[in-house]
């Protein structure tokens, strides 16, 4: 919900924290999370317009699913 | 040059606080210099765009017609049902006062309405000239039939005189 808050109602943190009844603090946590859930789920279609995936990312990304 | 690290959580969520624009001040400059210095932080910061980025592909789905009604209609029994009774219903001396206001209104109109169709009416035929009636016509035939006679004169006097039967009767040529 916070994702589509954010990306799609493009409403800021404090507009997602009160519309979900949490802090800031709480919403900024949240999506971090979302984020790299996404980033793990979709890291196959990231770097499909090919341009070279940064090797840094490349390592992350695995120490992630590692 | 500043060693490349692994981010923890709280790290992770400045940088994606900072690129939602939700960061100011020291934390923002913080965020910028690491992203400058930091490779890994940069690929972590460039990949996590990426995948925001990407969302915007999905497919937008629009709305039904009546999606505004149905929404409305789950929202109103979730509102506080005093907040809920205050709104929609009026305090019982409120609504006597404006039933009694309604009639008085009605009566009002329902008065003017008669009023005005009165006069109408009477205005009419009290000032319109008509045409008089069968009753009427019966009534004066003598005197219209006689009108032409009568408008030779202009005093009735004159004309009861002539009928005095002293002067034109039977026994008036006699004597």
């Amino acid at each position: 919900m916070a994702v589509v808050l954010n990306k799609f109602e493009d409403m800021n943190y404090a507009e997602i924290a009160e519309i979900m009844g949490l802090t800031t603090k709480a919403v900024k946590s949240l999506l971090s999370r979302a984020r790299t859930n996404l980033r793990a789920a979709l890291s196959g279609y990231v770097y499909m317009d090919g341009e070279s995936v940064p090797e840094e990312a490349d390592h992350e990304s695995e120490r992630e699913e590692g | 040059m500043s060693q490349p690290s692994q981010l923890n959580e709280q790290e992770r969520a400045d940088l994606v606080a900072f690129l939602d624009g939700e960061l100011t001040g020291e934390a923002a400059r913080a965020v910028e210099a690491r992203i400058s210095l930091d490779p890994r932080y940069r690929a972590e910061a460039q990949t996590l765009k990426r995948t925001w980025d990407l969302l915007d592909f999905l497919p937008r789905s629009e709305p039904s017609p009546s999606f505004t009604e149905r929404t409305l209609s789950k929202v109103a029994p979730i509102q506080k049902p005093d907040t809920q009774t205050r709104e929609r219903t009026p305090a019982p001396q409120t609504q006597s006062r404006r039933r009694r206001l309604r009639a008085l209104l009605a009566a009002g109109w329902a008065a003017a309405v008669v009023l005005v169709a009165s006069a109408g009416y009477h205005g009419y035929h009290g000032l319109a000239p008509r045409e008089p009636g069968e009753q009427e016509l019966i009534r004066d035939l003598r005197l219209i039939e006689s009108k032409r006679y009568y408008d030779l004169t202009e005093d009735i006097d004159f004309l009861r005189q002539l009928d005095d039967p002293d002067l034109f009767g039977e026994d008036a040529g006699g004597s």
